[in-house]
């Protein structure tokens, strides 16, 4: 059904643009404010710095003051990162920008007296504020947003900043023609009066609007410098992200003293040269801007990480490589262009929402240190590498260009290895703890050996049974006195569990009390178990025991010994062993239910050649379900084909259907062919075929992966979901089973394509009223359309690890915004095209109108008419959906529909029968009646 | 009242309670073992300390529950009498007398059962409705002994 696009109103069309969400609009624009009031303020006062100083120092000097503002960052953030502890986040933000609005003031007054060295000091207070008041903006954005809005609207906010560049420059040139550069001072602490406003308004709003993204402060914060330090040693994510910011920053230093030092050759006037690197920020911000809203939120949406972090180090080795053959103010502002309009876009954009998906406690550890000392020493280093190069060494500009490349490809191999960290990050946040059980008990039985060896000589029983149960995933060590005197317990739970543990564990030295123990017994398991550890650490001669055994007055331990002497290499007492045997199951079968039990399980023990076996078929349809039981293990043990058919009958039957499993499984590969075919006839009932994939997966292996893969192809939807969850089973346990990639893709984009049709026709079955048809058809296109979803990620677990991919899933539904942001994230770098493409947007949309626009997009499908919707649905293969969709036509009167429902009279399912039978009687009344 | 088809039956079960959370097939199989029955008016559903074996939901009509000759209350279309005798064989603790002509749905306890051992996922929404019924309960109990003990306060 293909509709044309709704005509929207222009606020939609641009929350569209830009992707907003509801309720996303007014904090990103509040930030992107802030950041270009930030920014501004930055440029102004950088441009005011350099000219200032380059008018007292040569640009020769400028290392110096470089490895000056990396030590005093750290004085700074040292007290910085005291104060945050202290302070609440807005608290800081607002303090810091007071703060730094007095220090304007007074390096105003101070500038009027010509002190060449303040102009030293204003170059390295404004070289500490152009890191920490950006830094600032991000950090709040980083708690207001989760990963996917961070994606989304980061480039929103970055435009800010690139526009604040642009306007930044340009006021300040004009600000420095009319009133001199000392009068930038005092109207970018305006600027910064601004930003304090804004994040005590967005503080305010925005807190409560996303409560559940912005978490409380979380205890052990960093109280110095040192625990920040260690943090960051502490993770290799942020030692990466450290090193990407330093060689970034390094690069960075190296490119503005080269541009610095061309621009300073061409042009010698102290407001001209502020008026040049005015004029110069402001148009390239310009052209950023621009850039940045049509582009970079795009780029970041469509292929995040996986380009947008290569941005920059690409354009900075290249622009490098064209200074290296030419050194001309052009080839200088290409590469400083290059620099300039990443570094405060794409690449901030990229390198803020790296943080997004940390922990809040690792973030506040971290980010303050990273963004500023880091930074800061990383500029240092610049400087010492820019002394070494240029001072002591005499290298050309040209010739710096080599160091640029020596950091440049460094910094490209680091973004390479923190784009996988990333997605190894995200895996982790969306990770749910995997609790086996098992380990739990190994853990307890490692932890207690003491008390377990106190607990097996209680009186209680539930109590020594509870041990025993323990002791099997423990060390036996110090409890193995009390097992031989728990063989011949008086409790045949607990006798059956003492011996479970001394053989599994191959405790020696018990041969004579499981002797005792095959008297007292009757169970058939339990006596091969006991004659299992005899076999192995009897004194004497084993055949010899079997044979006195021939003689005791049990009958089954008869049996039980006759049936293991069958087994054995023949010798004189295989007739008498035969003629035990044969009597035992001759007369087990007139015999009651216990006996019965006995001989089935027997029979699945001895040779398959024994005289006695057809008393199997007998038993497999004893009136008794443990009898049966015992007949189907016994069944599978012997491997008989002519019982195939008649245990694949069974297989639906919850009485005995875990039993029917593994008889089959049992049966080995070779009766996958008749397993396939079983499930494939339709003449079998439906619960029979849909309990076979379970039993296929038990036998294992890549023939049975194959054969569910291929019955996946098939149309009836509660088999292919079983066959789906059979092999999600399997894959489990065997990760190293080869899917084909081709086949389960376009299975899963089928289902895809199923999800956004269902939505286009839910959309068209009204939503409010009182038809209480339409109602229920609305739920139940929402179960199915969940159930899709389910089908969709365990097709998807087939080719990708799968618990990482049910990981995700369980995030997705979660409902904590910050998980599913990360699930969302994790599945957007980790799935490939065309199934990423066409998922994300139907995961990540929260309002159906969206995905419907993406389905019409992706397939052409569009919400049509209430009749239309019916009508489609009423096409479909599933028979409780064709039902739901008869009973809401004769629900609405919309006789549209009747020759659909006509076609559906004779339907095979008599559900559907029934419901189109009785739509098409109420559709037949009187328009009044209905 | 006319007969009902199975899905007329699934959209009544949707608003019991106890069904309330299962999916819509669900529903339509609890549909199916739902028989449709018709009561003059005066007509004894069950009587107290009587066997109590099944659920029933009124379609149609009233009916009147009433113990030790005392009337109870009385509960009307879409309402339901015997939710928990589903589940134990108590006997039951009152009379439910029909006041008018009555149309019900009836789910017996055996059939019930069937379903939800032929049906695990069901079972699990089942316990969930429970523990939900139980939860409210306890919380009207605490209710009730917090205003009791306001009362003795003031």
């Amino acid at each position: 059904m293909e509709t044309a696009p709704a005509s929207r109103r222009p606020v939609s069309r641009l929350a569209e643009f830009f992707a907003f969400e509801p309720g996303e609009a007014g904090p990103t624009l509040l930030l992107t404010l802030y950041l270009l009031l930030a920014i501004a303020s930055v440029i102004a006062l950088k441009a005011a710095s350099n000219g200032l100083f380059l008018t007292h120092f040569s640009a020769r000097d400028l290392p110096f003051v470089y490895v000056a503002i990396a030590l005093s960052a750290s004085f700074v953030v040292g007290f910085y990162i005291r104060l945050s502890n202290r302070l609440s986040q807005h608290r800081l933000l607002i303090y810091t920008q007071l703060f730094a609005v007095s220090n304007l003031l007074v390096f105003w007054w101070m500038l009027s007296s010509d002190l060449p060295w303040f102009s030293a000091v204003v170059y390295v207070w404004t070289g500490i504020y152009a890191v920490i008041i950006p830094s600032q903006v991000w950090t709040l954005a980083n708690h207001l947003f989760t990963t996917r809005q961070a994606r989304r609207l980061f480039a929103i906010v970055g435009s800010g900043g690139i526009l604040g560049a642009a306007l930044g420059g340009l006021f300040a040139r004009e600000v420095a023609r009319a009133s001199g550069t000392a009068a930038l001072l005092p109207t970018c602490g305006g600027l910064l009066l601004a930003c304090a406003g804004i994040v005590a308004y967005l503080w305010r709003t925005a807190r409560q609007a996303a409560a559940s993204t912005l978490r409380p402060k979380q205890s052990g914060p960093p109280a110095s410098l040192l625990d920040s330090l260690q943090a960051v040693r502490g993770s290799r994510y942020l030692l990466l992200l450290t090193l990407l910011v330093s060689l970034s920053a390094i690069l960075n230093n190296l490119v503005d003293y080269q541009f610095k030092f061309i621009v300073r050759q061409e042009i010698t006037d102290r407001d001209q040269l502020t008026a040049f690197f005015a004029g110069f920020s402001s148009y390239l911000a310009f052209f950023s801007f621009l850039m940045q809203l049509l582009l970079t939120s795009r780029v970041m949406r469509w292929f995040g990480l996986n380009f947008a972090i290569f941005v920059l180090p690409i354009s900075m080795l290249a622009g490098s490589t064209v200074l290296l053959f030419s050194t001309t103010l052009t080839a200088a502002v290409i590469l400083k262009g290059a620099d300039n309009a990443f570094r405060h876009s794409i690449d901030r954009s990229s390198v803020e929402l790296l943080w997004v998906p940390l922990p809040a406690r690792l973030k506040q550890q971290a980010k303050s240190f990273i963004d500023v000392v880091a930074s800061r020493w990383a500029d240092g280093l610049g400087g010492v590498l820019l002394v070494l190069f240029a001072s002591v060494l005499h290298w050309s500009v040209v010739k710096i260009s080599w160091v640029n490349l020596a950091v440049g490809l460094p910094w490209l191999a680091v973004a390479w290895l923190l784009r996988r960290e990333y997605v190894q990050t995200l895996r982790s946040s969306i990770e749910r703890p995997d609790i086996s059980a098992e380990a739990l008990l190994v853990e307890m039985a490692g932890a207690s050996s003491d008390e377990i060896t106190t607990v097996l000589t209680s009186a209680d029983e539930k109590a020594v049974e509870t041990g025993l149960g323990v002791l099997q995933y423990g060390q036996v060590n110090a409890a193995a006195a009390n097992l031989g005197a728990l063989l011949t317990h008086l409790s045949p739970a607990i006798r059956r569990k003492a011996l479970a543990v001394v053989d599994s564990k191959r405790v020696p030295g018990c041969a004579s009390e499981v002797e005792k123990f095959l008297y007292l017994d009757d169970q058939v398991s339990s006596l091969w178990l006991a004659l299992d550890y005899l076999e192995r650490d009897a004194a004497g001669s084993f055949r010899g025991l079997l044979e006195r055994l021939l003689e005791s007055p049990y009958v089954v331990l008869r049996a039980t010994a006759a049936v293991r002497l069958l087994g054995r290499s023949a010798g004189q007492d295989q007739a008498r062993a035969e003629a035990v045997f044969t009597a035992f199951v001759a007369g087990a079968r007139q015999s009651e239910a216990l006996h019965r039990q006995q001989a089935a399980e027997l029979l699945g023990r001895g040779p398959g050649d024994a005289g006695c076996q057809d008393a199997l078929e007998a038993f497999l349809d004893d009136p008794d379900p443990q009898v049966v039981r015992a007949a189907i293990v016994s069944a599978g043990q012997t491997g008989q084909g002519s019982l195939l058919s008649r245990l694949i009958d069974r297989a639906a039957d919850r009485r005995w259907r875990t039993e029917v499993r593994r008889a089959l499984a049992a049966f080995g590969p070779e009766i996958l062919p008749d397993l396939r075919e079983a499930m494939l006839d339709p003449a079998r009932p439906a619960a029979v075929r849909s309990a076979l994939p379970r039993a296929v997966a038990s036998s294992g292996g890549q023939p049975a992966a194959d054969l569910l893969v291929s019955i996946l192809d098939t149309t009836d939807p509660g088999l292919q979901y079983q066959a789906l969850r059979a092999l999600n089973r399997m894959r489990r346990g065997a990760p190293d089973l080869q899917f084909d990639g081709g086949h389960v893709t376009s299975l899963a984009l089928r289902e895809v394509k199923q999800y956004y049709q269902y939505i286009s026709l839910r959309e068209g079955v009204p939503s409010n009223g009182s038809d209480a048809g339409a109602a229920f058809l609305r739920r139940t296109l929402a179960e199915q359309l969940r159930r899709k979803l389910d089908v969709i990620f365990r097709l998807i677990s087939l080719l990708y690890p799968p618990k990482d991919i049910f990981d995700a899933f369980y995030g997705l539904r979660s409902g904590r915004p910050d998980l599913r942001s990360n699930a969302l994230e994790f599945l957007d770098n980790t799935l490939q095209n065309p199934v990423r493409q066409m998922l994300l947007p139907l995961l990540e949309s929260r309002a159906a109108e969206r995905i419907v626009e993406h389905g019409r997009t992706f397939f052409g499908f569009g919400a049509g008419s209430y009749a239309e919707s019916l009508g489609a649905l009423l096409g479909e293969s599933d028979p409780w959906l064709q039902s739901c969709a008869a009973y809401a036509a004769a629900e609405a009167g919309l006789r549209e529909v009747a020759p659909a429902l006509d076609s559906l009279e004779d339907a095979p399912n008599s559900l559907l029968r029934e419901t189109v039978l009785a739509a098409r009687e109420r559709l037949s009344r009187p328009a009044a009646s209905l | 009242m006319e007969t009902l088809t199975t899905l007329d039956k699934a959209i009544r079960l949707q608003k019991v309670e106890l069904f309330r959370d299962l999916e819509t097939d669900g529903l339509a199989l609890a549909a199916s073992i739902a028989a449709q029955l018709q009561f003059p008016a005066g007509s004894v559903l069950f009587q107290e300390n009587g066997p109590a074996d099944a659920l029933y939901i009124v379609l149609e009509g009233r009916v009147q529950l009433s113990r030790g000759g005392r009337e109870i209350f009385a509960t009307g279309v879409g309402e339901t009498l015997g939710n928990w005798a589903l589940f134990d064989e108590q006997p039951s603790l009152a009379t439910a007398t029909c006041v008018e002509d009555t149309s019900l749905l009836k789910i017996e306890r055996e059939d019930f059962f069937d379903l939800l051992a032929d049906h695990a996922e069901m079972t699990q929404t089942m316990f969930k409705a429970l523990v939900k019924r139980v939860r409210a309960l306890l919380a009207l109990g605490l209710q009730a002994e917090q205003a009791g003990g306001a009362a003795r306060n003031a």
